[in-house]
């Protein structure tokens, strides 16, 4: 399996990167980073569309951005978990576990229907 | 990894502008980053370039989406961030009042008094003048009338001939129709009974755009001779007469004893004449259309759109010109005639046109009066604030939120007032229609609907800036250091204030004679009219018409033997006096009159014009009303059918025709054969009693029995609902069929005629009183207030020797001053605005001194002692106290 060909499911790119901002700030360049270093960059996203989904989130009161500067002196802009978003994250990650364990029974069922 | 802790720049765009370029940032930021890494990787710039846009994606169209949710983000924020201030502003002013219970319960009852009389007034205002009926270019609809100023008749009627010529005139209207109120005896349908008609001829439906509820409306077609016996129901009728069925359609009804055919059913909201319960067509006879003197009937006309007010009157010149040529004028009297156009609208209210102009300009007044007050009481409490409010522009508050803060205290008071108001105005609605129904039946349907509710809204938001937006600039302005350094002395803002103060007293003061004053002269006039002697004695008067329908008395001598009959036995009722009748009662609707002539002297020219009104009077008439016999003798029954004609006049025509001579005797004619003078009886009033008395020449029904109806008058000391049971009684004895109707006394009548003038001397005078109440509350509370700055000087001044009558005089003498100050602007004002009144006033001038003399008083002598109350206070001061107080 090439390690970039892993399309990700509809809905999960919130749980991905609520659970990357749950560490800290970080503006937009480094959740890719971080995602691509935690998954070995097995999941394959279009960098692009990771912002409609921060900024939606924002909406939502899930992030609060604010204007910074990284380390090399440049302006970026960070995303930070809001109390509300943190909820929401535990939220998704129950709703994964229940889901993923789901279909770990389904993929290791040995009865015959 | 390591979590950077970044570096705060600075919060998120909150301009929409700004979006674009934070996006663009954002991505370019990215972007960039990528290529930076690439390249360190060892990728070439072109390379790295490329590889980065192309792990991106689509930015254009990534950066448009992200403008598109910052942006409505960036809405939503703005909206719930002033929201909140609006809310928080809202919780601060509801503490803030609540502090100060006495100043918002005083503001809000003041404000709610004013905008509740506002609301009952233009709910007046809206019924009467505004939207009186709902029709489709009400404004385009007329009435023509003729004037002839020789037989001083003005704004009259005019014949169905020459209505049918004005139908012709095609350019100056687009539809004309002619209209006659009447009764009917109706018949045929369990009791007998009266009811009220109207007679229409041409386009009378059309001119109103009206549609029917049920079946169809009638044309000018339908007025000729032989198609006249249709009948269209008003809607109240038909739920009364028909019990709403809807198959009433081809009915027959029997009026005046002829049988009609219901053709169709009015909606409800046609009101034209809201007494009216059927439409009927005008025959328009040969003999009608001969008639071109008959003045019987009201001319309609809708106005061509576009059409101005001179085009109007020069049209009506024309046609009044075409006459003239056309038709040489058979008397002196038609040369000098005229016509003229009047809204219908302004003809409908009538007498309560001046009236309510004048009530709506009065009832703004008082709402200013009431903005005035309550700016008094902002300015005041200010004052007692300035410290709090001195705190917050300290602790960095801006002046705008300051404002908006006063401001929102405003709204909410002038909330509450309006609130309040409502209840109020919607109380004045209901006792304004019912005081009325009988002398003003068209205040009778006045409701609180939206117009009056988004007024009412209105006058309190207005309100609310007026007596808000001043003291809350004014509060914000205050100079901060001064108000913190300030002591009991009293700063220069407090001398500012104190000036803005005094000012808005004296005008309250001012506006409050105005009103004053109108209410007097208003008071005046209706007790002079209430003086004015009727010519006769309306109390103990019972009064009563009867009609004969043609169909069942075609004949004279029936007509005259009923009558005669039926006064024999009202006269025999026990505890009745003396009966009679008349065709024409005075204060009941309806007169009739004519030109006369006097035999052996032709007319001179430059003589007032022979016309007068004409009676037929029956049986004791004369004695049952008290009009005295001056001279000669009056009708007896040997004055039958057949004997030649007798007349008596009244004091007015013997006084203008027969100055210094015998009247007895005299031969004159008016239309009928001649008659000869036999007596002559006092002048009496006969619609109004401002009105100057009309010649009026009074014949025997038994002569001349015309008029199929009478009004029967009796006159007894005994109670009128027992005196009735007998009458209707021996009515019924003569005819079963017959209704009584229109049974009131005399006294009704005459008093109903100063409806309008009651109503707007009461309601005038309710205003005043309300006015003079707030002025003096002003100057009580203003003069309190600057008493209460001035506690430390007053102390040193009784401390120093002076007398508390000295500083007595003082307050005394610097209220008089403010009172004085009102009172010259006011009367000032008055003299202007008291031609308003004119028209409403009766035997009193505009600038009738003695008015004048008394309101002055009557608002200087309540100053004083609203002023002698904190006067008293500050001479009781002890001057220890405020010594002691110095900081």
């Amino acid at each position: 399996m090439a390690p970039s060909d892993l399309e990700l499911l509809r809905g999960t790119l919130d749980l991905i990167l609520l659970k990357t901002l749950s560490w800290g700030p970080l503006h937009g360049l480094a959740v890719v980073r971080w995602i691509e270093q935690t998954t070995h960059q097995r999941l394959q996203i279009e960098e692009g569309a990771l912002y409609p989904a921060l900024h939606r989130m924002e909406q939502r009161g899930w992030l609060e951005a604010e204007w910074g500067y990284t380390d090399q002196g440049r302006r970026a802009k960070y995303y930070q978990l809001t109390a509300l978003g943190r909820r929401q994250l535990a939220l998704e990650l129950r709703k994964w576990s229940r889901y993923s364990e789901a279909m770990g029974m389904v993929i290791a069922a040995e009865a015959r229907p | 990894m390591n979590w950077p802790e970044f570096r705060r720049a600075f919060r998120l765009p909150l301009g929409k502008r700004a979006v674009k370029g934070d996006v663009a940032a954002e991505l370019d930021f990215h972007i960039q980053g990528r290529i930076e890494e690439l390249m360190a990787a060892g990728l070439s710039r072109a390379e790295a370039e490329r590889e980065a846009r192309a792990r991106f994606g689509n930015r254009s169209a990534i950066g448009a989406q992200l403008e598109q949710i910052d942006r409505r983000m960036v809405r939503r924020r703005t909206a719930r961030e002033s929201l909140e201030a609006l809310m928080r502003d809202l919780r601060f002013a509801v503490r803030a009042l609540r502090k100060s219970p006495g100043f918002t319960l005083v503001a809000v009852l003041t404000l709610s008094l004013a905008i509740g009389a506002n609301t009952a007034i233009f709910s007046a205002v809206d019924g009467v003048l505004l939207r009186p009926l709902s029709v489709p270019g009400l404004d385009r609809l007329f009435v023509i009338q003729q004037n002839a100023p020789q037989l001083k008749l003005f704004r009259g009627q005019l014949s169905p001939p020459e209505i049918e010529d004005l139908a012709r005139h095609g350019e100056l209207f687009e539809a004309v129709a002619g209209s006659a109120g009447t009764s009917f005896n109706l018949t045929g349908s369990g009791d007998p009974s009266r009811i009220t008609a109207v007679r229409t001829m041409g386009r009378f439906f059309e001119l109103f755009s009206v549609r029917p509820a049920l079946g169809r409306l009638y044309g000018p077609e339908q007025s000729e001779s032989g198609n006249e016996l249709v009948a269209v129901l008003t809607d109240g009728f038909w739920r009364d007469w028909a019990g709403a069925d809807s198959s009433v359609i081809g009915r027959r009804i029997e009026l005046n004893s002829r049988v009609y055919q219901v053709i169709g059913v009015l909606p409800a909201d046609f009101t034209y004449r809201r007494t009216a319960q059927v439409y009927v067509p005008i025959a328009l006879t040969p003999e009608v259309r001969a008639g071109r003197g008959r003045w019987s009937t009201t001319a309609l006309a809708r106005l061509q759109p576009g059409l101005t007010p001179v085009q109007l009157t020069a049209g009506l010149d024309r046609i009044e010109t075409e006459w003239r040529g056309g038709a040489p004028p058979s008397n002196s009297i038609d040369g000098q005639r005229y016509l003229s156009a009047e809204s219908l609208v302004a003809v409908r209210a009538g007498e309560l046109q001046p009236v309510l102009k004048l009530l709506m300009v009065a009832v703004l007044l008082v709402l200013l009066i009431a903005c005035v007050n309550v700016a008094n009481l902002q300015i005041v409490r200010a004052a007692a604030r300035e410290k709090e409010l001195a705190v917050r522009a300290a602790m960095g508050s801006g002046r705008w939120p300051i404002v908006r803060q006063l401001l929102v205290e405003s709204t909410l008071i002038a909330v509450a007032g309006g609130a309040l108001g409502l209840v109020l105005g919607t109380l004045a609605i209901g006792v304004l229609t019912r005081m009325t129904t009988t002398a003003l039946p068209i205040l009778s349907t006045l409701r609180l609907d939206r117009p009056v509710l988004l007024f009412a809204v209105a006058v309190t938001f207005v309100s609310a800036l007026v007596f808000g937006v001043f003291p809350a600039l004014r509060a914000a302005r205050t100079d901060l250091h001064s108000v913190l350094r300030e002591t009991a002395r009293g700063s220069s803002a407090g001398g500012r204030r104190s000036r803005l103060l005094r000012l808005s007293v004296a005008a309250q003061v001012a506006l409050s004679l105005i009103l004053l004053l109108g209410a007097g002269l208003l008071i005046r006039s209706l007790a002079r009219l209430l003086d004015t002697d009727p010519g006769f004695q309306p109390s103990q008067v019972i009064t009563f018409q009867v009609t004969l329908p043609g169909a069942t008395y075609p004949q004279a001598p029936e007509r005259v033997g009923f009558f005669d009959q039926l006064s024999a036995r009202l006269a025999g009722i026990p505890g009745v006096e003396t009966a009679g009748a008349v065709s024409d009662l005075p204060f009941a609707p309806g007169r009739n009159s004519s030109p006369f002539s006097i035999a052996g002297r032709p007319e001179i020219p430059g003589e007032p014009a022979r016309h007068a009104d004409m009676r037929f009077v029956q049986a004791d008439y004369f004695r049952a009303m008290g009009i005295p016999l001056t001279r000669g003798r009056s009708f007896a029954p040997a004055d039958r059918l057949g004997s030649p004609w007798v007349s008596v006049i009244d004091e007015s025509l013997a006084r203008q025709y027969f100055e210094g001579q015998d009247p007895i005797g005299q031969t004159i004619s008016q239309g009928g054969p001649t008659s000869v003078i036999i007596g002559v009886v006092g002048a009496i009033k006969h619609g109004d009693l401002s009105e100057p008395d009309k010649a009026t020449i009074y014949y025997a029904y038994s002569q001349a029995p015309w008029y199929s109806g009478l009004y029967l008058t009796l006159r007894t000391a005994q109670d009128p609902g027992a005196i009735m049971v007998h009458a209707r009684g021996a009515v019924a004895e003569l005819d079963p069929k017959l209704p009584v109707h229109d049974v009131r006394l005399m006294q009704e009548r005459v008093d109903d005629s100063l409806g309008a003038r009651r109503l707007v001397m009461m309601v005038l005078s309710a205003f005043a009183l309300l006015a003079l109440l707030l002025a003096l509350l002003g100057v009580y509370g203003v003069l309190s207030y600057i008493i209460s700055r001035r506690t430390h000087e007053l102390g040193i001044r009784l401390a120093l020797g002076a007398v508390p009558r000295d500083v007595v005089r003082m307050v005394l003498g610097s209220g008089l001053a403010l009172t004085g100050v009102g009172l010259a602007i006011g009367l000032a004002g008055f003299l202007l605005l008291a031609r308003m009144l004119s028209s409403l006033l009766y035997g009193v001038s505009p600038r009738d001194p003695l008015t004048i003399a008394v309101g002055t008083g009557v608002l200087a002598l309540g100053a004083v002692a609203a002023a002698l109350v904190p006067a008293l206070r500050a001479s009781r001061v002890d001057p220890m106290d405020t010594l002691k107080e110095v900081p």
